[in-house]
């Protein structure tokens, strides 16, 4: 039997053995790291089955988001920074444990001159790239894709705060490991995180949600137009990367600007002093066109939801728990089922899709699912674009 | 006889008669489609013929309406790449292939080529978005029809197929083998992504893959009833009116209008049948969905949702046509 005395430093566990842990903690917190990574579904029930989720969340919370905008000010015209998550520390005062289910991206926006097409002689084009490396999370290569072998990933650990209090144990944890859980057989696929296809889907999103004007990209009509390159890559895979990046992609585009340019027999030039030398582009055959920022349109606003299936017993008017916001364990638990529904502050739907092969989502759960996405965008659009 | 040719056993189902499914009442219709003589809730004549390929485990060709879609199923088979191996279950590994921009001819010829925009390096396409956006001319074919999905890449066709499959195929059957799906579109006039879905499961039952269940792809075009109220009067408040148009089988004409966004749902249609005392939750929900085109209200989505399953109770009759015709003549050939 395991001891509920959480300051037994230095004792022996249930195999005998002394934690190969830092000093600080005992051998239940090494046995809870284990039981995370070997059992994750069997782990995250412990949660969900009394309504709260690992880091504390309710089942219908997402995390908070920070955005920072021009962060990349030398080499490109806008950018952003989005963080799901983050410790803020003036919460912790009361010496709550501090999680690192952090999920950061950053977007930088860079700019090309191309030629438009024909039928739409006046318009731009944007184009994303979704990169990721090791520096992402332990599962990637470094050509950016993820294993797809749960067994292989570690998940957000659980660190002391400052004062050596941790989260008190489930009260049954004795009983967890010789129980059986029933294991799900039917949501095998595996989902892990494929940039292609986060790229595709934030592209066409953008697109759709008519976020930007592309005729604003137009810069001699029929001859050269802007093409927008969002180049968008994962620091740290917490889950919920597709809200992340998209997120993040609409903020650098709020943050562009784009520059003043000349042309000059149709070769485009950049202007870098703007302010500068207006005299002399007044001869000559070149003309000018002023740096602006783009008129933004309503803000896609993405929520991403996972869906567990519900095994407790008592619960069966519902099939399915839903989890807003999900952590990479969560993510993996649930197989990479999840809906996403991107809103605008208009009560519009953008884009729904579920994805996923183990779960089936009733209407009164779609409907449910674009509410809480229409409240988020009018948070969201306040948040990132201030109106 | 087994010197026959393969092509004996392919079973050709003609196409059958337009299906009207019962209205509901969420679905209003004061907007007419394009092509005057066929009412929203039409689909397109079907036809398919299976065991068409003779190298493959299965396969099946779908023409909806000028929509033509091929699969072949190879499977169960070993891996390629040890990567895609499981060791307890079967994967789904979907190969989708749009072909040369394969339009169809209706609408303005203009090359396929002249999408590629701006110093392109890439597959992607620009949707042509008509700079006049009066209700005269949002119904008018643009010159070069934006590829199916819209702008979605390969990849997440992939992968959205890859789910709707991998959801009903009795994977835990096949350890360590892949079933490989293989969508070919041979001609593309709307609908491609929800024929494709419905031309792989076709394959697969042709193939005999196992399955617990039968995924059902329908697709559907909302058109928003107040963006055209705003667009004739010009009206500054907004109507709020969330009512929305439906119409079953969007072609091409239809998906790449103006303010038209377009659902695709994929339901299990096995569970529904022994759930018809169920009410409106029938078919146990939706297993996967894509949308893309213009931003819908819930109103149009939630009664699309509900409209594609009365589309998919009339696909999986078809199915169940065609598979009944290739099972016949199998019988037949056999034991003549």
């Amino acid at each position: 039997k395991i001891s509920g005395n959480p300051a037994a430093r230095n004792a022996k566990d249930s195999q005998g053995e002394y934690s190969t842990h830092n000093d600080n903690s005992s051998g239940q917190e090494w046995i809870l790291d284990a039981y995370r990574a070997l059992e994750p579904g069997n782990y995250l029930q412990e949660f969900t089955s009394q309504n709260v989720r690992p880091d504390g969340r309710p089942f219908s919370a997402s995390r908070p988001i920070t955005v920072l905008q021009s962060t990349f000010t030398r080499n490109s015209y806008g950018s952003a920074m989005v963080t799901l998550g983050g410790n803020s520390n003036s919460d912790n005062n009361d010496g709550g444990s501090t999680t690192t289910t952090t999920t950061r991206v950053i977007a930088a926006c860079t700019l090309l001159v191309g030629h438009p097409s024909p039928s739409t002689p006046n318009e731009g084009d944007i184009d994303v790239t979704l990169t990721a490396s090791p520096l992402s999370g332990p599962r990637f290569d470094v050509m950016g894709r993820e294993n797809g072998d749960i067994s292989a990933g570690n998940y957000g650990v659980m660190k002391d705060g400052g004062g050596g209090n941790q989260q008190p144990l489930p009260g049954n944890l004795p009983n967890v490991v010789s129980s059986t859980h029933a294991n799900n057989s039917t949501n095998t696929t595996p989902s892990p995180t494929d940039t292609k296809e986060i790229e595709s889907w934030i592209r066409r999103t953008l697109r759709s949600s008519r976020f930007i004007n592309p005729t604003e990209l137009g810069i001699e009509h029929g001859v050269s137009a802007w093409r927008i390159r969002i180049s968008i890559h994962i620091l740290n895979h917490e889950g919920n990367v597709w809200d992340a990046a998209l997120l993040c992609a609409c903020a650098a585009l709020a943050d562009l600007r784009l520059p003043m340019v000349e042309i000059d027999r149709g070769v485009v030039k950049i202007v870098k002093n703007e302010s500068g030398e207006q005299n002399a582009a007044k001869k000559g055959k070149v003309q000018r066109r002023k740096g602006r920022s783009l008129t933004l349109g309503p803000l896609p606003v993405p929520l991403t939801i996972a869906i567990l299936p519900n095994n407790d017993n008592e619960n069966t008017s519902n099939k399915n728990t839903l989890l807003v916001d999900p952590t990479h364990l969560e993510e993996d638990v649930a197989f990479g089922n999840t809906v996403t529904v991107v809103c605008n502050a208009n009560e519009e739907i953008v884009e729904f899709h579920k994805k996923g092969s183990g779960s089936r989502l009733s209407m009164e759960q779609v409907a449910a699912v674009a509410c809480m996405g229409f409240g988020r965008a009018k948070e969201l659009e306040k948040l990132v674009l201030g109106r | 006889r087994p010197a026959q040719p393969s092509n004996q056993n392919a079973a050709s189902v003609q196409p059958t008669e337009h299906y009207h499914p019962p209205k509901t009442s969420t679905m209003s219709s004061p907007y007419p489609r394009p092509q005057k003589q066929r009412a929203p809730t039409t689909l397109r004549p079907l036809s398919a013929e299976l065991s068409s390929l003779s190298r493959s485990d299965g396969s099946a060709s779908l023409v909806v309406g000028n929509t033509h879609v091929l699969c072949a199923v190879h499977g169960p088979m070993a891996p390629r790449i040890s990567r895609w191996e499981k060791y307890d279950t079967g994967v789904v590994s979907v190969a989708f292939s749009r072909g040369l921009m394969a339009n169809s001819g209706g609408g303005g010829s203009a090359s396929a080529s002249n999408n590629d925009a701006v110093a392109g390096d890439n597959d992607m396409t620009m949707t042509t978005t008509t700079a006049n956006n009066t209700l005269q001319s949002h119904m008018k074919s643009v010159p070069v029809p934006p590829p199916p999905g819209l702008g979605a890449t390969e990849r997440e066709l992939e992968y959205f197929l890859r789910d709707a499959l991998s959801s009903c195929i009795l994977l835990e059957k096949y350890p360590r083998c892949v079933i490989q799906v293989v969508i070919q579109v041979v001609q593309a006039d709307g609908s491609v992504l929800g024929s494709a879905v419905n031309c792989a499961v076709l394959a697969l039952m042709d193939a005999g893959v196992a399955m617990r269940g039968l995924p059902v792809a329908a697709t559907c075009c909302v058109v928003m009833n107040n963006y055209y109220a705003v667009v004739e009067k010009n009206e500054k408040e907004s109507k709020k009116d969330n009512a929305a148009t439906i119409w079953l089988d969007p072609t091409a004409e239809e998906e790449s209008g103006e303010g038209h966004a377009i659902v695709v749902v994929v339901t299990d249609m096995a569970s529904s049948s022994s759930q018809e005392n169920e009410g409106a939750d029938a078919g146990g929900g939706i297993i996967t969905s894509f949308t893309f085109g213009a931003p819908l209200s819930l109103k149009g989505l939630l009664s699309s949702v509900e409209s594609t399953t009365q589309s998919s109770a009339a696909m999986v009759a078809f199915m169940r046509l065609a598979i009944e015709q290739k099972v016949q003549r199998e019988v037949q050939t056999l034991w003549s």
